[in-house]
């Protein structure tokens, strides 16, 4: 855990460190009429601070240590990131593909992920969902592209 | 008063209104009896389905769904030995126990009666404290405001269950967060890179069901799925007996009173209310040695605070406009999306908002009870539906949740990238919420810092000079200090790593 928390703090002090250029080109303002980078500068300098606190007190905790915790041992990170991905493409391929088509490719892509090995059981699933979740949001108000298929 | 709620009472029965109660605790009930998605998630994804719909009926559906969670939760921690909601841990600890002596029936019964009972006077509770509190709160300055905040995300900080430090960095982090987009005073925009998606700032749907929904169901997917063993008893009697109630009322009560007090504080609510509760029964208990065997009380207790806390969670946010938790800030969300401005001001120029979600909860509470009893066997088969089928219509929900609010996709992909850091945060012990509740606190945060830092002429003793800024401070300060001063004692009087007791193995 060290070794995770010396990485967070490290991400975290460039993470102000930006943030306080970012603020410090937006103007202070004065005390008395604070600019837009003021506030911003103050709270990305405090956690900056708070930052180094944790990069140091974790290094020193790293040379000392020898035991850490295995936090993300056993993680099945194809599937994680196969997930993410397919969320990603959804997204990239919702306007142009149009909704029913999108959730339709999505529930099959994410019960393959996860090992559902049965093709009807994955396809009427699917298609269900596709046609339920329509039906029922755009009865609820919402509005969806159709792509380019009409669909 | 009298008139306030029969008018209350009026907009509560109409049949539309009736509709979204009964919607709202009943997703609120499913919500709490499948793991992995909780009432934040839950409340993301039909924030935006309420924007067609009026406010108080919004109000109403979203409220049912909160305190409906708590419900729900109980129904698996009983029967399953898996808490549905976090607010719920703590009855595993004797409600399975007493399923497993074959009394799933009074557990599941005296946690439904319970949570009518804690739920009913704490209501009683909100229609008396909210409206004076209100008119108090009318006194409130910006100093008064800020200073206030500040104690909340503080309070809230000191009450994580993990390192306030973390917590505390996660609090700047999600006010930094807020400052994305156009600041209001100077209509600069700020941290957008040019996207002109980011000029209204990060939404907060994304953020919270990213943080909440997209990561809780990674770290359901990290490992292989395990199916669910649900305890096969024969529910039967879900009345509990006179024998139940003798021992079981007094445990309501304390529970109603300390879930109705903890659910005010800023960072209470009824996670925090449930734990104590139980603490405090098995203290006071004549035979504190039974708890954890399948004592009753120790499923009346937390199950009633839990119940008393999500009521009386509404007070800060009708009569204040601070939302306590991130669930009261979903609705403070909620109730900015429909022009409505919560604050003191609130009860005084929409009545009809306070007293009809006020009446509806009643109505609420009574629906629970039916939900939760005769139906208790349609939840069991709902447990028992695999997580693979669950999970994608989770995220569709999450997608479509999240596309509706401005159709765009700019908002899938910030939900897919707050999904990451909210799971990361988990794995690395950094809190979700604060970040959330930071995120939503930033704006009127910074809103009331400038406003009072404008009226003083820039001197920071304006918030030293108003009482309830100085007291609010003095709080803060004080907290911050016990902190330190417990660290500091903790790392004095134990030289050795405390890291390495808690490591597994070597990396």
């Amino acid at each position: 855990m060290k070794k995770y928390d010396f990485l967070s703090g490290l991400f975290l002090l460039l993470l102000s460190i930006g943030t306080c250029i970012m603020a410090y080109r937006l103007g202070f303002g004065n005390i008395s009429t604070p600019g837009p980078g003021l506030i911003a500068f103050g709270t990305a300098a405090i956690l900056g601070l708070m930052s180094i606190g944790m990069v140091l007190s974790n290094l020193f905790g790293m040379i000392r240590a020898h035991q850490q915790k295995k936090v993300f041992q056993g993680i099945r990170w194809k599937i994680l990131v196969l997930v993410l991905c397919s969320l990603v493409g959804y997204g990239m391929a919702f306007n142009t593909l149009g909704f029913n088509l999108c959730t339709f490719l999505l529930m099959m892509l994410l019960l393959r992920i996860v090992g559902l090995k049965k093709w009807w059981l994955v396809l009427s699933f699917s298609v269900l969902v596709a046609v339920a979740t329509y039906f029922l949001f755009v009865g609820l108000g919402c509005e969806f592209p159709r792509g380019f298929l009409g669909v | 008063m009298l008139e306030q709620i029969l008018v209350g009472i009026q907009i509560s029965l109409q049949p539309i209104n009736i509709l979204y109660c009964f919607i709202g605790v009943f997703i609120g009930t499913l919500i709490g009896v499948l793991p992995g998605i909780g009432p934040v998630g839950a409340m993301s994804l039909l924030l935006p389905a309420t924007f067609r719909v009026s406010p108080v009926g919004a109000i109403i559906m979203l409220a049912g769904i909160y305190y409906g969670a708590q419900y729900g939760g109980s129904t698996t921690s009983i029967l399953v030995n898996i808490p549905g909601e976090a607010s719920s841990v703590v009855t595993c600890l004797d409600g399975y126990q007493m399923a497993r002596k074959g009394r799933a029936g009074p557990a599941l019964g005296i946690s439904a009666f319970g949570s009518f009972i804690a739920g009913t006077l704490s209501i009683v509770g909100l229609m008396f404290l909210a409206n004076p509190l209100a008119n108090y709160a009318l006194q409130f300055g910006p100093p008064e405001y800020f200073t206030l905040m500040c104690l909340g995300l503080v309070i809230l900080t000191f009450l994580t269950q993990g390192s306030m430090y973390k917590a505390l960095m996660m609090a700047l982090l999600g006010l930094l967060i807020s400052f994305i987009g156009l600041d209001l005073f100077t209509s600069t925009t700020r941290f957008t890179f040019g996207i002109d998606e980011l000029m209204d700032g990060v939404g907060i749907v994304p953020l919270v069901m990213g943080l909440f929904g997209v990561a809780e169901i990674l770290r359901n997917l990290e490992l292989p799925y395990e199916a669910t063993e649900i305890y096969e008893t024969n529910i039967k009697g879900l009345f509990p007996t006179l024998k139940d109630w003798a021992v079981a009322k007094w445990a309501i009560l304390r529970g109603t009173i300390i879930g109705f007090f903890l659910g005010i504080l800023p960072g209470g609510g009824a996670v925090l209310s449930s734990f104590v509760s139980y603490a405090i029964e098995k203290r006071v208990s004549k035979y504190p040695e039974r708890f954890g065997t399948g004592v009753i009380e120790g499923v009346a207790a937390p199950e009633s605070a839990n119940n008393a806390a999500a009521q009386s969670s509404f007070i800060p946010l009708l009569s204040l406009g601070i939302p306590p938790n991130v669930v009261m800030g979903i609705l403070f969300g909620g109730l900015l999306i429909h022009g409505i401005q919560p604050g003191p001001l609130l009860i005084r120029n929409h009545p009809d908002i306070f007293w009809g979600v006020v009446m509806s909860m009643y109505l609420g509470n009574v629906m629970l009870l039916a939900l939760n009893l005769p139906l208790i066997g349609i939840w069991v088969k709902v447990l028992k539906i695999p997580y693979h089928y669950l999970f994608p219509l989770i995220l569709l929900l999450c997608l479509i949740g999240v596309y509706s609010v401005n159709n765009s996709v700019v908002d899938i992909y910030l939900m897919v990238i707050f999904g990451i850091v909210g799971y990361l945060m988990q794995k690395l012990g950094f809190e979700p919420a604060l970040l959330a509740l930071a995120y939503i606190l930033g704006p009127i945060l910074e809103t009331s810092l400038r406003q009072s830092l404008n009226i003083s002429g820039g001197s920071f003793s304006i918030f030293f000079c108003r009482p309830i800024s100085l007291v609010c401070l003095l709080l803060v300060a004080g907290l911050l200090v016990f902190q330190i001063f417990s660290y500091v004692k903790r790392n004095l009087l134990s030289p050795i790593d405390k890291g390495d007791n808690e490591s597994q193995g070597v990396e």
